[in-house]
């Protein structure tokens, strides 16, 4: 097969990071599929970045250590000194409460998001007969299907890393919009679900909340006018870094 | 009050980010997290609002960072090491060695590139962000983070044996 221009190591590293065109990453995904021996230096690649967010994300549902906002705070001006404390109340009740700072965008995102995201969770992970619409093994078919249905590109985040695979998905009616659904199954059997609908009245922020409720756990953002929940059974830290992993492949797709 | 109360959210960014860069090091962790949210504080009308504030806020610990690095490097700065290090990084079944080895090799990577490694990769930043945030040409970024990804692939693989790091 021949190429318009070689394919460089860069290419290699940009396609890794989910930064090429989508015209420049079909070339490059072409010349993988011809060089197993540079695809696998990529699959490393990918699992030492992984390696990274196991390591690391648990810092970011840590409380805030009191010290960090208060030891030097007397030093600084009375107006300073007000702002340093009222990070620290504001991340404790962040992550304590895990909610949105107003009540009002909160209340919204419960019934729109947070609330069906649930309930479908409930509903279908324990439907032992049909707990999805189209499987996994289908899964262009899954994502091309639900990305039609709610306008936008969608895609199925990849979290083998975490021992999660695709179990498939489905298109739900969610309050006032449709919602799209991937289920994922571990080896023991846990599932965890990825809900995703637009919401265009709340600002895009870069912070995971947390919700727990009759024993499901869910995280859940806002980002470029779409909510974002996943839920489970399962450790808050480990659908953290289910929620990072989703957050980094859905943000790095442009 | 409101710009400032932004900063907020990237705090627990942040700690990760200096988390890592500290091999786990919790108290010079937070310390460098401090001294950066002190800085932005002090400095939060020279940032321009509607500008990216995670990148400033990067570009701050950056250069406390890169500060940081220059006073300890007057003395030697070795790396530890430890047997877990050789072992494969495919087919291992103890997942926490693998971490650990991960860590270990992340460590022995110079400063710059270990920075770059992490904004790609945890931040999820751009080539063009990294660029901008540590001062350097984008095709620098480029070429040290394939670097830093060679190095750890192969350390962990065991087809090197890491070697200690002298800061000169």
């Amino acid at each position: 097969m021949m190429y318009e221009t070689p394919i460089t190591t860069s290419d290699l590293h940009a396609w890794l990071d989910g930064r090429l065109s989508e015209q420049r990453q079909e070339m490059v995904e072409a010349w993988l599929a011809e060089h197993p021996e540079a695809l696998r230096e990529m699959r490393d690649y990918q699992a030492i970045g992984l390696g990274l967010h196991t390591l690391y994300d648990h810092k970011l549902v840590e409380p805030i250590p009191d010290r960090l906002v208060i030891r030097r705070s007397r030093q600084l001006s009375q107006r300073v000194a007000a702002v340093v404390a009222w990070i620290g109340v504001g991340i404790v009740l962040h992550w304590a409460f895990g909610g949105f700072n107003s009540s009002e965008t909160q209340q919204l995102v419960d019934e729109q998001l947070v609330g069906p995201a649930r309930f479908a969770h409930y509903v279908y992970t324990t439907d032992k007969s049909r707990p999805v619409e189209i499987k996994g093994s289908d899964e262009r078919q899954l994502v091309s299907y639900l990305s039609e249905r709610l306008r936008t590109q969608l895609k199925a985040p990849d979290l083998t890393a975490r021992g999660y695979e695709l179990t498939g998905g489905r298109l739900l009616p969610s309050t006032n919009r449709m919602a799209a659904q991937f289920m994922y199954t571990d080896k023991s059997g846990n599932r965890v679900t990825l809900y995703i609908r637009r919401i265009a009245s709340v600002d895009s922020e870069a912070v995971f909340h947390f919700s727990k409720h009759d024993g499901i756990n869910t995280l859940y953002w806002i980002e470029d006018q779409f909510g974002y929940a996943v839920s489970g059974g399962v450790e808050k830290h480990d659908l953290l870094q289910i929620a990072e992993i989703t957050h980094l492949q859905f943000h790095t797709k442009k | 009050m409101r710009n400032e109360s932004k900063i907020i959210e990237f705090i627990p960014r942040l700690r990760r980010y200096a988390y890592a860069l500290y091999r786990g090091n919790e108290t010079a962790a937070d310390d460098l997290v401090q001294d950066c949210i002190e800085r932005a504080l002090r400095n939060m009308a020279s940032w321009q609002q509607g500008t990216d504030l995670r990148a400033w806020l990067f570009t701050i610990m950056h250069n406390l960072y890169v500060n940081q690095i220059k006073r300890m490097s007057n003395g030697p700065n070795f790396v530890d090491l430890n047997d877990d290090l050789f072992a494969g990084l495919q087919g291992r079944a103890d997942n926490h060695m693998l971490l650990r080895d991960l860590e270990g090799a992340l460590n022995t990577l110079p400063p710059d590139q270990k920075e770059i490694l992490l904004l790609v990769t945890l931040e999820g930043m751009s080539y063009r962000e990294v660029a901008d945030i540590m001062d350097i040409p984008e095709g620098t970024v480029m070429s040290r983070l394939s670097r830093a990804r060679q190095q750890i692939r192969k350390i962990i693989s065991g087809e090197v044996v890491p070697h200690i790091r002298r800061v000169k």
